[in-house]
């Protein structure tokens, strides 16, 4: 795109977004932001894709609009759903791709055939050798192995996977390891396998299931870290051009496997609790990505998500009837949030007030959409099934860019029969924000996807669909109690499960101490009392806690103390995980995960 | 009825002059009000739940609109605004607000605002429709 075009453009986007069109103003010089220029079918077919360079630092007399984050997103997402280099034949015991490197000689068209992964298998490898970029990056599980430090050689890693409660040899291995089944410990969703009505037992359906994997930026910088046994590093800081993955994947039924809309590979899943887990293969089809990036002048990195298009409706219209048990029954603002919480939800157009659930057990009249009939709870403080709903929180400048890339697409005339015209950005978060605080005054560009959320990944509300402010894990609690309060009963299953929702306050503010972050308009100092929402907000929990005692965002749930000093590990989670188990998996997640 | 969204702080600077204009087509009756820093209502409009025909405006004090200053009144800092309806939900509210500016100065501006009572599958924000607009009262 030439510069000439893009400052017209900018300039128009300006006006709109302040709402004023100031007649006779001068054309304001635009930055260099190249990934953020249209995305045209040359963007889409070149041989090998590229990584956008990093947005240039945002300036508040000269802002980079939504509608360029969102072009920078799906770039992104062009070049990591490319192909995987092949290794080079002959090799054991090596990776057949070169992990986190692009091919050369393939494309975004390449990996769009719908048998793009199984064209890649032969019959005595259980690895294929079509990965997308994204996939060929470490597994969490790569990066902290149980008891035990990264120490692989990234492009060439083989991937095995050692859990706290099982390891899985090459032998076995699949580069897709599907070992986490909850929404971070909040919720368990699936899609039913019978029209759009869930059966009686949820695992009867299709659960969705989730893995994180890293790039090589964060795999080597965790490998070249030297952690003594109970001394805190002087601080925890990943480097820029970290990325890190969240995957939503699902079993298709055979209509929707040979349909030719899901990217599919097979993947590693697990059964049975403890040690009798066992990890079992199955074919899978990629439902929602996340894709966080850390770079210079976006030290809180740039979120961003994409979502299958027929995850809520099928092609036909039908609802396909996705829906979630929360692993709570009840719910607690404090005492700061309005007798009338709510979440203030800007479009880039308009700001919409939305009424969330009140504080109280997870029923219909506390603002829950449950689904009616017979069911079996998954523990016996789950909450369901209820249907996953898509609030108006999707913006114009999304909306208008994935049009842009649908028609590229079928400019190029290359997509035709690809599975990536039925994936669609979600939204993305450029820097940290506070929310608009009325839906009567003028809108902040940057609080556009301020709540961020997948609706495969982040489902139910308030507690990380229209998410803001703090993000504990549900607390057990004795019976007859209101709000989360109460001392933690000592073990065995509660009566109550609540889950604290802090949204406002001190309590609230949820990225601190972040080395070399900049925010527009607001003082370093001040960057520590942001109270951010969506996907960011909830990672500014992740916080390391410095050899001075200070604690900072890092923005990664995989770092923990004990991981870092090689005495920690991850457990694979069974797809069918009930009882105890789950209420006590789901207390945990964000404390072990987090801290 | 149901309960009252929750109120939102109007951003128009104090002392403008704000004329308003009110329209609704719902099955449901719809309700607004402007509240002071004390939470009393300086203005409440109640729109009869029957009257399915649009618009609904102008001076109409057919549908009691303008109960409480001729459809105008002075803003005065820490203003907030509400709805509600006879619905059981609480009414879902969208705005946008333009700002009218001449060399950095803010001369006037207006903000629309729709709801939606959830009374049908999906929002559609078409059972209350509400303008302010404003502007300096002297000069």
């Amino acid at each position: 795109m030439n510069m000439q075009v893009k400052g017209l453009y900018k300039f128009v986007s300006q006006a709109a977004l302040s709402g004023a069109i100031a007649m006779g103003s001068s054309v304001v010089a635009a930055q260099s932001f190249p990934g953020g220029s249209p995305i045209t079918a040359s963007d889409l077919t070149a041989t090998p894709a590229q990584l956008p360079a990093p947005p240039p630092q945002y300036q508040l007399n000269d802002p980079i609009s939504h509608e360029q984050f969102a072009r920078f997103a799906w770039r992104q997402f062009i070049y990591l759903n490319s192909p995987t280099k092949k290794a080079s034949s002959g090799q054991s015991n090596v990776s057949p791709v070169v992990r986190g490197t692009v091919d050369p000689n393939a494309n975004f068209v390449t990996s769009g055939n719908p048998r793009f992964y199984q064209s890649g298998k032969s019959s005595t490898d259980n690895f294929s050798n079509n990965i997308l970029l994204w996939e060929s990056y470490a597994h969490r599980s790569e990066l902290f192995p149980k008891n035990a430090k990264a120490s692989g050689d990234f492009p060439t890693l083989l991937p095995k996977y050692d859990f706290i409660n099982l390891s899985v040899p090459s032998s076995q291995a699949r580069f897709n390891n599907l070992d986490e089944n909850s929404q971070i410990g909040q919720n368990k969703i699936f899609f039913p396998k019978n029209g759009s009505t869930p059966s009686a037992n949820p695992y009867d359906d299709y659960e969705v299931l989730f893995e994180a994997k890293v790039n090589q930026t964060e795999y080597d910088y965790i490998k070249g870290l030297n952690v003594t046994p109970n001394e805190p590093l002087e601080n925890f800081d990943l480097p820029n051009e970290t990325i890190e993955i969240k995957a939503a994947w699902r079993v298709l039924s055979d209509d929707l496997a040979q349909s030719g809309r899901y990217h599919t590979a097979e993947a590693l899943y697990y059964k049975g609790e403890g040690s009798e887990a066992q990890a079992h293969v199955a074919t899978f089809g990629l439902i929602g990505l996340h894709i966080i990036r850390k770079m210079e002048n976006y030290e809180a990195f740039v979120f961003s998500t994409f979502e299958h298009v027929d995850n809520l409706k099928k092609p036909n219209g039908a609802e396909t009837g996705l829906y979630f048990y929360t692993t709570y029954n009840q719910l607690s603002y404090q005492s700061t949030v309005s007798s009338t919480p709510h979440a203030i939800v800007n479009t880039g157009t308009n700001l919409v007030q939305l009424p969330l659930p009140t504080a109280g057990d997870i029923t219909p009249a506390n603002g829950y959409e449950f689904i009616n009939g017979n069911f079996t709870q998954p523990t016996a403080t789950s909450a369901g099934p209820i249907k996953v709903v898509q609030p108006p929180t999707i913006t114009n400048a999304v909306t208008s860019v994935n049009q842009e890339v649908k028609n590229a697409m079928a400019q190029s005339k290359q997509f035709g029969n690809s599975v990536w015209q039925y994936y669609q950005l979600k939204g993305v978060q450029p820097l940290p924000v506070n929310e608009d605080s009325s839906v009567a005054g003028k809108a902040n560009p940057l609080t556009q996807d301020y709540f961020l959320a997948n609706n495969v990944i982040e489902s139910s509300q308030p507690g990380i669909q229209l998410f803001k402010g703090g993000a504990p894990g549900p607390l057990p609690q004795p019976p007859n109690t209101t709000n989360c309060s109460q001392p933690v009963p000592s073990a065995g299953q509660p009566s109550v499960n609540c889950l604290p929702n802090p949204r406002a306050g001190s309590t609230a503010a949820n990225i601190q101490n972040v080395p070399n972050l900049v925010v527009p308009g607001i003082s370093h100092g001040d960057q520590n009392s942001i109270v951010m929402g969506g996907c960011m907000g909830c990672h500014g929990q992740a916080k390391y806690t410095n050899k001075d005692g200070t604690t900072s965002s890092i923005f990664s749930f995989l770092i923990s103390q004990p991981n870092l000093e090689g005495n920690g590990g991850f457990t694979a989670d069974p797809f069918d995980q009930t009882g105890v188990s789950l209420s006590t998996a789901a207390q945990k997640y964000m404390a072990t995960q987090g801290k | 009825m149901s309960n009252w969204s929750a109120p939102q702080a109007l951003s128009i600077p104090a002392g403008k002059l704000v004329i308003f204009c009110a329209t609704h087509q719902a099955q449901f009756q719809q309700q607004i009000q402007i509240i002071d820093t004390n939470g009393q209502p300086i203005t409440f409009q109640t729109f009869d739940g029957q009257s399915h025909s649009f618009p609904i405006t102008g001076q109409g004090t057919g549908v009691n609109l303008f109960a409480n200053g001729n459809g105008k009144f002075i803003m005065e800092s820490g203003y907030q605004i509400q709805f509600r309806n006879d619905h059981s939900q609480t009414s879902l509210v969208a705005a946008s607000t333009v700002e009218f500016d001449l060399n950095g100065i803010v001369y006037g501006g207006g903000t629309l605002f729709v709801t939606d009572d959830q009374g049908g599958p999906e929002p559609d924000y078409n059972d209350t429709s509400l303008s302010l607009q404003w502007f300096n009262s002297q000069g």
